[in-house]
């Protein structure tokens, strides 16, 4: 106990110095966090904070939430498509509903998978689009969904990536947006998504999925990644869902299947 | 005598036979017609020219032509003789030969009238069998009727003897309960009419005497120490009566023995022995066991025969079944005799009439020239009938050697038709299946043309596109290159630059291979050779599909690098020679080049380039300047 009142009281002199602020605003990105990691030493109520704490909490959220940068829009952008691709997978029916598991997220129920062979495939596949996101080689993701038998492409859920003129640091390194806007446009998206089942033809053959990644030219891939081919569906039907954007990148949503099917 | 002798002689002694002799005849005839004789040919021109004109010579000199040399007509009616005379010998021996069968079916007939007389006396014996059996069967009949009549009248007796012995015991009973009294008169009366009623029933059976002492001696004489005497019975009727009345009186005069005396007594005087004695002496229990036993034995005996009676009498119902299956049999040959005689009588007829028909067909010149008297007329018709006949045979024989030869010919054809049928079903079977394989792989093929035309024809539009853009690129070097990897690019999907990845193990990857694996463990599980052939070609035409879109992303990579060596090239070239070149027309090799150093203006030659030869025509000089230029190219235009 008198251990966490010495640390707090080092930390409220500290804070007393410009260069608490230098330190806060370059190892958190907002200071909730920061906040709660405090607290998380303390173990105290918050009014024992010292008062300067507070005033400094109120200045620096305001700087720090609408400020993104590459790689934090590259994140966010990776959680879309970790709730976005469950999503469908889950509205689409590819996978038995007790394979996934509730969580709230963007102000939504969503469901994520929680089939091992998936995650298996989901977690790599998703670092090494954060990875590319963050490289601004990223033009666009396709998830494909084909029937196994005849490998006829049935759907496709296509997510154009256009990503600002940003540098990873220096001077334009930041875009700013609010960040409750951009989990709102999210939350939207994935809305769209979920209700699109209403429109999209049953899938009565049995399907899997594989996801596309287009980057640029010069982009070298991993060992266990090989070029495909582009999976485009003849006549194909195309609806255009809501576009979001952090931004740094825009995500442009539609989804294309098969008219006669 | 030296043997030169003797070989004269053996050459003497040997004759030509006939055949040889008319073989020999004909070689040497063929011989002179192949290898004629000069002076022979010379002859027989001057014959000939003879003949020719004989008639007018002969009218003219008045010769004869009869005197000339044998003619050859003579000779030819000669040799026509002598085949007609061969040819009357092989009829007679033909006829000979017909008589042979005629004599073999008449000794095979007289063969089958002794066969047929051997049957007749083989029924007759098995008929008198058949009676002697049956009279065997009455005789075996009646005895057993004789026998049973016997035991039932054995029986009758047996029956009365053992009431009478039973009441006799009974009397004896009441005897030894009364102490040996016995007062009552009624008594003795019940006692003593039982054996008359017995003796009264017993005269009533007529039995031969023999037969009662033969079966009574025979039953009881076989055991050692016993004597069957036979006491003959009173013949006439008066003796019977006569005996009924002494049984009476020796009832009335039933005296009780004496007391003393015991039934067991076996003194020599014994009352109780005695052939004269009362009834009741015949009752006594010493007496009654030895009858009980003989009458026993007697019973058995006759038992014994009447089963032996009844064997006989089976055995003589077999045989009687026997003859009756025998005359059955009889009765039968009889029938398949008769129809033999029918069938030979029939045979007979024909061959009669064969005969006569042949004897007829023979002698009938002898009919037609009966009339006539010459006899050398009548050999004269004979040798013509013969030599019709045999005309008529060979032509028939010609005839039938031809439709022999024409038949073999036709079946020969005929089953080299068959077996040409044969091979061409089987070929047009396999013609079908092979039809039906083309048909379908057709079928599949045309599908495939049409994804591939489809494919081919959207590639057509990518390349046009991409052609398009090509030349814009090569237009307009300054266009910059983001606009061409626009994202919103959706001809393309992926441009130039950019690349389209994938993971290598993916979901459907996986679905995909696990769907293979479970189609394989079907096919395994349940091998249908159609539905095998089926995945398999899938399989194959899955593969090659593969293949083509390989190979289609190779060529559109190749075709990337092409284009962008050339734009490479021009750009070179563009900057080496201040020149840029355009082929606006590459079929008809026009071009158009323009100085790069006058930017902005439009001024251009138009050059037309023949492939192959070192020929450039300057067409047109285009310049938005002065008219001069174009005078000034004026003479080198070729138009």
């Amino acid at each position: 106990m008198a251990r966490n009142s010495i640390f707090c009281w080092r930390v409220s002199r500290f804070a007393a110095n410009n260069q608490f602020f230098e330190f806060v605003s370059s190892h958190f990105t907002h200071f909730s966090s920061f906040f709660r990691f405090f607290v998380s030493f303390s173990h105290e109520k918050p009014h024992f904070l010292p008062k300067n704490l507070h005033k400094f909490q109120e200045m620096t959220e305001v700087k720090t939430q609408n400020a993104i940068s590459l790689k934090g829009s590259a994140q966010l952008v990776k959680e879309f498509f970790d709730f976005g691709l469950s999503s469908i997978l889950y509205q689409r029916g590819l996978y038995p509903s007790d394979s996934f598991k509730r969580e709230k997220k963007y102000g939504l129920a969503l469901f994520v998978t929680n089939d091992k062979k998936l995650e298996a495939f989901m977690k790599p596949l998703l670092k090494q689009v954060e990875y590319w996101l963050a490289k601004k080689q990223l033009k666009r993701l396709v998830m494909v969904i084909s029937e196994v038998k005849t490998k006829a492409v049935v759907e496709r859920w296509q997510f154009d990536i256009h990503t600002e003129d940003v540098d990873e640091d220096g001077e334009n390194a930041h875009r700013t947006k609010d960040q409750k806007t951009i989990q709102k446009e999210i939350g939207d998206v994935l809305r769209q998504i979920t209700a699109s089942v209403s429109f999209l033809p049953l899938l009565e053959e049995p399907v899997s999925f594989d996801v596309l990644i287009y980057t640029g030219k010069d982009t070298q891939a991993p060992e266990d990644w090989t070029e495909s081919e582009a999976h485009l569906i003849q006549d194909a039907e195309t609806v255009q869902l809501r576009s979001f954007s952090t931004a740094v990148h825009g995500v442009n949503t539609n989804v294309q299947y098969r008219s006669d099917y | 005598m030296n043997s030169d002798d003797d070989m004269i002689e053996e050459e003497d002694s040997y004759e030509e036979s006939e055949a040889t002799m008319i073989f020999a005849a004909e070689m040497k005839k063929q011989f002179k017609k192949e290898f004629p004789l000069k002076a022979e040919t010379e002859k027989r021109r001057k014959e000939e020219a003879f003949r020719r004109h004989a008639p007018k010579e002969a009218r003219k000199l008045n010769f004869d032509i009869t005197l000339s040399p044998e003619p050859s007509e003579l000779i030819k009616a000669k040799s026509d003789k002598e085949n007609a005379q061969r040819q009357l010998n092989s009829l007679r021996e033909e006829h000979e030969r017909l008589k042979e069968m005629l004599k073999a079916k008449e000794a095979k007939l007289a063969e089958k009238s002794i066969d047929s007389e051997a049957n007749r006396e083989r029924i007759l014996d098995l008929q008198e069998r058949c009676e002697l059996l049956k009279q065997e069967k009455d005789e075996t009949a009646q005895e057993y009727n004789q026998s049973l009549e016997i035991w039932t009248q054995f029986g009758k007796k047996y029956y009365t003897w053992f009431n009478l012995a039973s009441s006799q015991l009974d009397a004896v009973k009441t005897y030894v309960k009364s102490d040996g009294k016995f007062d009552s008169e009624e008594e003795i009366h019940r006692l003593n009419s039982m054996p008359r009623n017995m003796l009264r029933t017993l005269e009533n059976f007529d039995f031969e005497e023999e037969t009662v002492e033969m079966l009574g001696a025979g039953s009881v004489q076989e055991y050692d120490g016993v004597e069957f005497e036979v006491r003959r019975r009173a013949e006439s009727p008066e003796a019977v009566v006569e005996a009924v009345r002494r049984a009476d009186v020796s009832a009335a005069n039933f005296t009780i023995p004496h007391s003393n005396q015991t039934m067991l007594d076996d003194t020599a005087n014994n009352t109780l022995m005695q052939e004269d004695q009362t009834m009741m002496t015949d009752g006594c229990p010493a007496n009654r066991s030895l009858i009980d036993y003989e009458k026993d034995d007697k019973i058995q005996r006759l038992l014994l025969e009447n089963s032996v009676l009844k064997d006989r009498l089976n055995v003589s119902m077999g045989r009687a079944e026997k003859s009756m299956l025998m005359e059955e049999k009889n009765r039968t040959l009889e029938f398949e005799k008769k129809t033999l005689q029918s069938q030979l009588d029939n045979s007979f007829g024909e061959i009669e009439a064969l005969r006569i028909g042949r004897a007829r067909d023979i002698f009938k010149i002898d009919e037609k020239v009966s009339t006539e008297s010459d006899n050398s007329a009548k050999q004269m018709q004979l040798l013509d009938r013969i030599t019709e006949l045999i005309k008529k045979n060979n032509q028939l024989e010609k005839d039938f050697e031809a439709a022999t030869s024409r038949m073999t010919k036709i079946m020969r054809e005929s089953t080299d038709c068959e077996r040409r049928n044969e091979r061409l079903e089987d070929a047009f079977s396999n013609e079908r299946v092979k039809n039906q394989e083309l048909e379908r792989e057709r079928d599949e093929l045309a599908d495939r043309i049409a994804e591939q035309n489809e494919e081919v024809e959207r590639l057509k539009e990518q390349l046009e596109d991409v052609m398009n853009r090509t030349v814009k690129v090569a237009e307009e070097p300054t266009f910059s290159s983001t606009t061409l990897g626009a994202p919103g690019d959706k001809e393309t999907d992926a441009g130039d630059n950019t690349k389209i990845f994938h993971m290598a193990m993916n979901p459907f990857q996986a679905a995909r291979a696990e769907y293979q694996e479970s189609k394989k463990r079907k096919l395994t599980d349940a091998p249908d050779g159609a539905a095998q052939l089926r995945e398999e070609q899938m399989a194959e035409l899955e593969d090659r599909l593969e293949l083509v879109t390989r190979e289609k992303k190779v060529l559109e990579d190749s075709y990337n690098l092409h284009k962008d060596l050339a734009s490479k090239f021009r750009q070179a070239c563009i900057a080496l020679t201040g020149l840029q070149i355009k082929l606006k027309d590459a079929d008809e090799g026009i071009c158009t080049v323009q100085s790069e150093y006058e930017g902005g203006s439009d001024n251009h030659f138009v050059f037309k380039y023949f492939y192959g030869t070192p020929r450039i025509d300057m067409l047109d000089v285009k310049s938005d300047a002065s008219e001069e230029m174009i005078q000034k190219w004026e003479p080198l235009m070729k138009k």
